[in-house]
């Protein structure tokens, strides 16, 4: 099977015809990309810059090192830069844990706002019954101070950063656990690591839906 | 400043990419292809893909990698596509409150398109059919596959052998 399967898929793409030449869209399209990514880059510097200043002059939310502005600001992470774990524990009821997303690359990246979670089961996507919602930031909840230039999060390489997660009420009790996929801004999903060998939480009700809360991107703790 | 810096990155990343385009587009295309069943939709996804890479040209070190890396997002594009044309469907069902005949379930294929193989192939789930087209067409180990899909190298062990299977139940369903 698998031999017949790879002489009929090497077989099946020559039904492509060749491309010969560059579509004349591709220009403008990319024109488009390379303008975007400046004036993202340029607002970020924009801000940092802002930040740093308001910092010297003893204004704005965090005191501390003033942060170092590189002369090429780093671009939005892609998602094959990052590896996904996850990790939750028992709340009353609840798993609360969070997201861990490290830079895999040689070069530093940045991620801001919310990712949006998905859970799959062995059927796919589990697009029912499931109730997804915005939850704060682990550092608001902690009550320490902004972060330096949060809401944008920038990882060096081998630099993380996290999302904090809360699940409540999966139904009915003994289902499996799904495995769990992050989708950043902008970009592809990504499986996580760890979150499917989580005891899932107890159902409450099956009447309502599982409830999946959510935080932004942050620098991880510590 | 920052006009005359973007410039002079469009002028030299544009012609890089049209160079990158007319060297790669084609292995792209064929994948897409093969991927999502519609060959129009293949070349709009790599265009897309493309596109993509191009704002990330700069920072690209190895040229090695940009097939590497272009390969990545043309699969996962393909598989977003595929995601969402798979909730509309679903949601258009329940819409409609009716059963419809799983004739294409994942791809735009033609119900023309008599080969079983085919048939059997856009019948798989995104996963399976991309972990299925990045084995034995892309020829990549499963750790190379499991890198791209972002998943274990066990899981795709997994993903072939019971996509493979259920190729196998779908062929011997049409020849009875």
């Amino acid at each position: 099977m698998e031999s017949e399967v790879r002489e009929f898929l090497s077989r099946k793409a020559r039904d492509v015809p060749p491309q010969l030449e560059v579509p004349r869209s591709l220009g403008t399209l990319v024109r488009r990309r390379i303008v975007m990514n400046a004036v993202v880059a340029g607002t970020t510097v924009a801000a940092a810059v802002a930040l740093a200043f308001l910092s010297l002059r003893g204004i704005g939310a965090a005191p501390g090192p003033i942060p170092i502005v590189p002369g090429t600001p780093p671009p939005a992470c892609a998602f094959a830069d990052l590896r996904a774990t996850g990790s939750m524990e028992g709340a009353a009821g609840s798993r609360e844990g969070s997201i861990v997303l490290t830079n895999r690359s040689a070069e530093s990246c940045t991620l801001e706002g919310t990712p949006t979670i998905e859970l799959l089961d062995a059927s796919g996507p589990i697009t029912s019954g499931v109730s997804f919602e915005p939850a704060p930031a682990g550092w608001e909840v902690a009550g320490s101070p902004e972060p330096t230039g949060w809401p944008v999060v920038t990882l060096g390489p081998a630099d993380a950063a996290s999302v904090r997660v809360r699940w409540s009420n999966w139904c009915p009790d003994g289902r499996a656990a799904p495995t769990w996929r992050v989708e950043i801004p902008g970009g592809a999903a990504v499986e996580v690591d760890g979150l499917e060998t989580v005891f899932p939480p107890p159902c409450n009700g099956s009447a309502e839906p599982s409830g999946v809360e959510i935080g932004p991107f942050e620098p991880l703790p510590g | 400043m920052l006009t005359g810096k973007v410039d002079r990155l469009e002028r030299s990343d544009e012609s890089r990419i049209g160079e990158l385009y007319l060297r790669h587009a084609d292995a792209a295309v064929r994948l897409a292809y093969l991927l999502t069943g519609d060959a129009a939709l293949a070349e709009d996804l790599v265009q897309d893909a493309f596109v993509r890479v191009a704002g990330r040209l700069a920072r690209l070190r190895d040229p090695g990698a940009f097939d590497a890396y272009l390969r990545r997002t043309v699969v996962n594009l393909a598989r977003s596509h595929l995601r969402r044309r798979k909730v509309e469907r679903l949601y258009l069902q329940r819409a409609r409150s009716e059963a419809r005949p799983e004739a294409s379930a994942l791809t735009g294929s033609s119900l023309e398109d008599r080969e079983p193989l085919w048939s059997a192939l856009t019948r798989l789930s995104e996963r399976q059919r991309s972990a299925i087209v990045l084995r034995f067409y892309e020829d990549l180990s499963e750790d190379q596959v499991a890198d791209i899909l972002k998943c274990r190298p066990g899981t795709v062990k997994s993903l072939v052998s019971r996509g493979l299977q259920a190729m196998r139940d779908e062929i011997r369903g049409e020849e009875r």
